[in-house]
């Protein structure tokens, strides 16, 4: 049982099948082709002998030519020596036009010995060679070939003695028959050696063919020799089936699984179906809970937007109670030099009314004594209300009116400035100025111990909203003055530097802790006490900056004071659209 | 003053030589013979002994052609030179005096026409150049190139050529002629072989019997074979493998039509000037040949 177990695993192996099918297509092929390759090479090697041989017969004829003409024999030794010089030419016969032979040599048996002895045949070939222009064929010894023997005969004048006449045409006389025999002998060699060799190349052929055949199958048939290796190792080796089979009925059961997949697919789609449709209600519910809650947060994000307002309202209302507080303040130091000279003024014009009063009663007094008396009592009253200073005083009154006038002009003025923010438009103005115009409504009372310095630079006037600027200006500075809490130094420097003015506000004051220093520019943040600020000046400030297209710089060591350095192009960019505070 | 000097002219012009122009036409075989030499020579030399110029000649001699070979029909061509009245006729080769032969008014010069005699049959109009070479000539330029050469060796036909035999012995008894006659050209290989070490010299004859297309590989092939030269009479066998060729001069015999129909313009009657034979001769080495055969040429004319 065993002797026959390859043959056996050849039946099974798919691989082995198309191999075989395969190296049996190329061995029949080949065997055709050898058949038709020795075929073709014997013909042409035939036709090679033929041409070969009529050249041989051809040049004969040619060469004779005189000697046939002249009918001399010692003429024909020459030329068919010369052509019996060939090996395998062996005979050579060269018959006059009414077929008497002229001349005959062989080397050996007489090969047209037949021919020659029967006239008739000699009388047919020689017709014949007159309508083909030549004749040969074969026995199996040999090759025969016939030419005829042709002369110029031009028709001759006596002109053509002297002249080349090309009018007249080439003309020719057949006068005899040249016949060849030419032995078989090298070309059997010939053709036996074709044989060997288109052999031996079909052998190499069917070699190389066979091994490529092989390797091409074994390699193209991998990946399914490894889909097979698979089946048999998930299918088991049990039972003797060839890879046809097996394949068969694996890609059988494939299909059978895969109608059960879809089946079950199909049953899962369904149920799916019913899922999803659950899913979609509870996603429904939850988005009704998102459009509930989504309301509220609106509800309660407006709620915060007005509760914002109310604080920003409340920022305005503490800003405008502040500056309330620093403008009645001031106009209360301008009315009080007023008020204050009003009384000295009173009593001076009561002064002035008694001394005038007693000089009226003096000129409708008669001269006299009592004239003198009252002379001299109008001297006393001078001296009593000490005249000689009286205008003195006067003038220095009048001084003190106009200060508290002029001062109370100022302040409105600088109010009126902090107070147009909203009609104003972008415009040249002078930072200094505008400085200089924010001071005074620094909250006075803070400002008792503390010293204000100013280190202004060279810096050409800034395209801004003045009024703006001045309020950030105003916050910083409150907020300084504030953090020295009555005593210390803010310096205020100016410069400009790449087409940019910085503005520096340096405070002595208690500084601002690192890790707040990032959130100081955000609403709603303050250090201060509750009800002392809003948290909203800061901000306000850093949004009215980059409004200008300029920002805000804060460095602050606890204990040692901050710098806010305010940094504005001179002229923005863009211009924002002036708007409505 | 006017007819006075009219009168003086007259007078001068009377006094003048007469120089007439004469109408000539040439009649051509065809186109394959070197024709065109053959006439310009003529003319030349004619102008030159008839000059048509002077103060009373009018126009030059006018030469007309008649090609045979555009105008093959003899009435045609007799008509056409009737027409013409023309003072001579040319006639180049033998279709052209076969062409012309009736035409007894006018008179013919013939040239390149072999054995002429046969075709004027003493026609009195008809006068030419023969184009036979003589064979006095032909040795005499041989022996001049070849003086070494003693034993012609020749094959002749008894009845068209013996005439040329015995002229050369006549003319050059100092030369020794072996002469071989043969009835065809069939025989003339195998006189040739008999010629084999007896003769310096092969000399070809202008007889179609024994020189013709399939004799002549004969002669060469013996000449090649032995490494004796032959003597050609003409150009067109110096490829075949002629050693030497003595042959007509072309303008020569131009020239000498022209002295013959000056003759005849100027008033001698035709019978008054008889044909006559070349009297110069062309005479060409074939250098390639001579090499070959190791001939020792003393001397080559320059063509």
């Amino acid at each position: 049982m065993n002797r026959w177990r390859p043959f056996h695993r050849i039946r099974e192996s798919f691989v082995a099948k198309i191999s075989l099918t395969l190296i049996s297509v190329v061995l029949v092929l080949a065997f055709l082709f050898d058949l038709m390759l020795i075929r073709l090479q014997q013909k042409a090697y035939e036709d090679e002998n033929i041409k070969h041989g009529l050249s041989l017969v051809r040049l004969l004829a040619q060469s004779v030519r005189i000697a046939v003409f002249s009918e001399n024999k010692q003429d024909f030794i020459m030329p068919v020596n010369s052509i019996l010089g060939h090996d395998d030419v062996v005979e050579a016969d060269i018959f006059n036009n009414e077929g008497a032979m002229l001349f005959s040599r062989k080397k050996q048996e007489n090969s047209l010995a037949q021919i020659l002895d029967n006239p008739e045949h000699l009388a047919s070939i020689f017709k014949n060679i007159k309508e083909a222009g030549e004749m040969h064929w074969q026995t199996p010894n040999s090759f025969i070939f016939w030419w005829p023997v042709y002369f110029n005969t031009s028709p001759s004048s006596d002109e053509s003695l002297y002249f080349e006449m090309d009018d007249e045409p080439p003309a020719r006389e057949l006068i005899g028959y040249a016949a060849l025999v030419i032995s078989k002998q090298s070309f059997s060699e010939g053709v036996r050696n074709i044989l060997i060799n288109t052999g031996f190349i079909v052998v190499c052929f069917l070699s190389v063919g066979i091994f490529m055949s092989f390797v091409v199958v074994r390699r193209m048939t991998r990946p399914l020799s490894n889909i097979l290796q698979k089946v048999k190792e998930n299918t088991g080796s049990a039972g003797v089936r060839d890879d046809l089979s097996l394949l068969s009925e694996t890609y059988g059961g494939m299909i059978q699984e895969l109608e059960q997949s879809f089946e079950t697919i199909k049953e899962l789609k369904d149920g799916l179906e019913v899922k999803v449709s659950e899913r979609t209600r509870e996603l429904s519910d939850r988005q009704t809970q998102l459009e509930k809650a989504n309301l509220k947060l609106s509800e309660t994000l407006a709620k915060l937007q007005e509760a914002q307002q109310q604080l920003v309202q409340s920022e305005k209302m503490a800003a405008m109670g502040q500056m309330v507080a620093g403008v009645a303040h001031e106009i209360n130091n301008s009315v009080n030099f007023i008020s204050g000279a009003l009384p000295s003024v009173k009593r001076l014009l009561g002064d002035l009314k008694e001394l005038l009063a007693s000089y009226e009663e003096l000129e409708q007094m008669p001269n006299g004594d009592d004239r003198g008396r009252d002379i001299a009592a109008i001297q006393a009253l001078k001296n009593e209300i000490e005249f000689a200073e009286i205008f003195t005083t006067f003038e220095q009154l009048l001084a003190n009116i106009d200060e508290g006038t002029t001062r109370t002009t100022r302040i409105i003025k600088d109010l009126k400035i902090f107070t147009r923010q909203g009609a104003e438009k972008f415009k040249q103005a002078d930072i200094h100025s505008i400085i200089d115009s924010s001071i005074p409504f620094i909250d006075s009372k803070l400002l008792k111990g503390v010293e204000i310095r100013k280190e202004y630079g060279d810096i050409e006037p800034v395209t801004c909203l003045a009024g703006r600027i001045s309020q950030v200006f105003l916050n910083i500075m409150q907020n300084a003055v504030q953090a020295m809490n009555g005593k210390g130094t803010l310096n205020i420097r100016t410069w400009q530097e790449n087409g940019q003015v910085h503005i520096s506000f340096i405070d002595t004051g208690c500084g601002i802790e690192k890790d707040l220093i990032n959130r100081v520019f955000d609403p709603f943040f303050t250090t201060k006490e509750v009800g002392k600020g809003s948290g909203l000046g800061l901000g306000i400030s850093y949004d009215i900056i980059k409004q200008h297209s300029g920002r805000i710089n804060v460095t602050s060591k606890v204990g040692q004071g901050s710098v806010f350095e305010v940094i504005l192009p001179l002229s923005p960019p863009i211009f924002p659209m002036t708007r409505e505070s | 003053m006017k007819k006075t000097l009219f009168l003086i002219i007259l007078i001068l012009l009377a006094g003048g030589r007469i120089a007439l122009a004469y109408d000539i036409v040439v009649v051509k075989s065809g186109n394959e013979m070197p024709m065109e030499l053959v006439v310009q020579a003529f003319s030349d030399k004619l102008v030159h002994l008839l000059p048509a110029r002077g103060v009373k000649s009018i126009e030059p001699h006018r030469f007309r052609e008649i090609d045979l070979s555009r105008t093959p029909l003899k009435s045609v061509v007799e008509q056409q030179i009737r027409e013409y009245r023309p003072d001579l006729i040319l006639a180049l080769g033998r279709n052209a005096l076969l062409a012309v032969r009736d035409i007894g008014e006018i008179p013919v010069i013939y040239l390149l026409v072999v054995a002429p005699e046969i075709i004027t049959q003493d026609r009195e109009n008809i006068t030419g150049v023969k184009l036979e070479i003589p064979g006095k000539l032909q040795f005499d330029e041989l022996s001049r190139l070849l003086p070494q050469v003693r034993r012609i060796g020749v094959i002749y036909n008894s009845e068209h050529s013996a005439m040329e035999i015995q002229e050369a012995r006549r003319d050059r008894p100092d030369l020794q002629f072996v002469s071989l006659s043969a009835q065809s050209a069939r025989g003339v290989p195998s006189l040739l072989e008999e010629l084999h070490g007896k003769v310096d010299l092969i000399w070809l004859l202008p007889d179609l019997i024994v020189t013709n297309p399939q004799t002549l590989e004969s002669y060469f092939l013996f000449s090649f074979k032995n490494k004796v030269p032959v003597l050609a009479f003409s150009e067109k066998y110096l490829k075949s493998g002629a050693a030497i060729v003595v042959t007509f001069d072309l303008e020569a015999m131009g020239e000498q039509a022209a002295a013959m129909a000056a003759r005849i313009l100027l008033g001698t009657p035709v019978s008054g000037v008889p044909p006559t034979e070349i009297s110069r001769v062309k005479t060409i080495v074939n250098q390639t040949v001579s090499r070959k055969l190791q001939l020792t040429v003393t001397e080559e004319r320059p063509q």
